[in-house]
């Protein structure tokens, strides 16, 4: 665990699960990631009212958690931090869509339930996945740009 | 009219609780950017499934889902955007780029992608 492999993470970039640093939130930033989900639900709640369901559906991916995350994360941590958290959810934009195709294809084969659970898998597969796969990949890149 | 204001608040309720579910995730995740494959988790989607599939049938759901592809390869557009453009422009600038980018990006898929 301690020292770094050559070619592996650096201590800082080790994948943790750190649940004491949830003590670290203040509890404004908790309200402020509720109210930005509970108004993008809503937004997209009274879109589907007024355009049908597939307009409404649009804003169910609209990214409006995120700006909230990047500008409590640069405030507390910095810009650097708030990049990296953009740059996190590029992989999991990509578990975002297969979240949607997966279900499309599955309400309606499946109960509900089972479905978004089904598709919520899929997420984590995609998502996680290509985070996952991108971290060796990218140290291989940086120890080649460094040559 | 009453019901669709009840189904709009419980929408708005699943959601922001899916959201606070998803970002306590991320803030125990290190590094940053591990956490970032939360922030853009389908929180909203979920939540807001299901009340459409209890008060509107597995039919809207499903419509929900379909619009929400479009949503999505626009919210992919939008993190390449701000990603690129963070640390030079600063937050706010940053991501009002990205908002311009998922609009341009999602608004067409969406058309595209009309039965």
């Amino acid at each position: 665990m301690s020292g770094d492999r050559p070619g592996g993470p650096a201590e800082e970039d080790r994948l943790r699960l750190v649940p004491r640093a949830l003590a670290r939130t203040e509890p404004g930033d908790w309200l402020v990631r509720f109210a930005f989900g509970a108004g993008v639900s809503g937004l997209a709640g009274v879109m589907s009212t007024a355009g049908g369901p597939r307009l409404g559906g649009l804003f169910l991916a609209f990214p409006a958690v995120i700006i909230a995350s990047m500008t409590l994360m640069a405030r507390r941590e910095g810009l650097r931090q708030a990049r990296a958290d953009a740059h996190g959810a590029i992989y999991g934009t990509l578990g975002m869509i297969a979240f949607a195709v997966c279900a499309v294809f599955l309400i309606g084969r499946l109960p509900a339930w089972a479905a978004l659970v089904a598709a919520a898998a899929v997420w984590v597969v995609v998502g996680l996945g290509s985070y996952l796969v991108s971290r060796p990949v990218g140290r291989r890149l940086k120890r080649l740009r460094n040559i | 009219m009453a019901d669709k204001i009840v189904e709009v608040v419980l929408k708005a309720f699943a959601g922001g609780l899916f959201v606070l579910g998803f970002a306590a995730l991320a803030e125990m995740m290190t590094p940053k950017r591990l956490a970032g494959v939360f922030s853009a988790g389908p929180s909203i989607a979920m939540g807001s499934l299901l009340v459409t599939a209890a008060f509107m049938g597995e039919a809207d759901m499903r419509a929900a889902a379909e619009g929400m592809r479009a949503g999505a390869v626009g919210f992919f557009a939008f993190c390449l955007v701000t990603a690129a453009l963070l640390e030079y422009w600063g937050v706010w600038r940053a991501a009002l780029a990205g908002l311009a980018g998922w609009l341009v990006v999602s608004v067409p898929v969406y058309l595209l992608l009309l039965p």
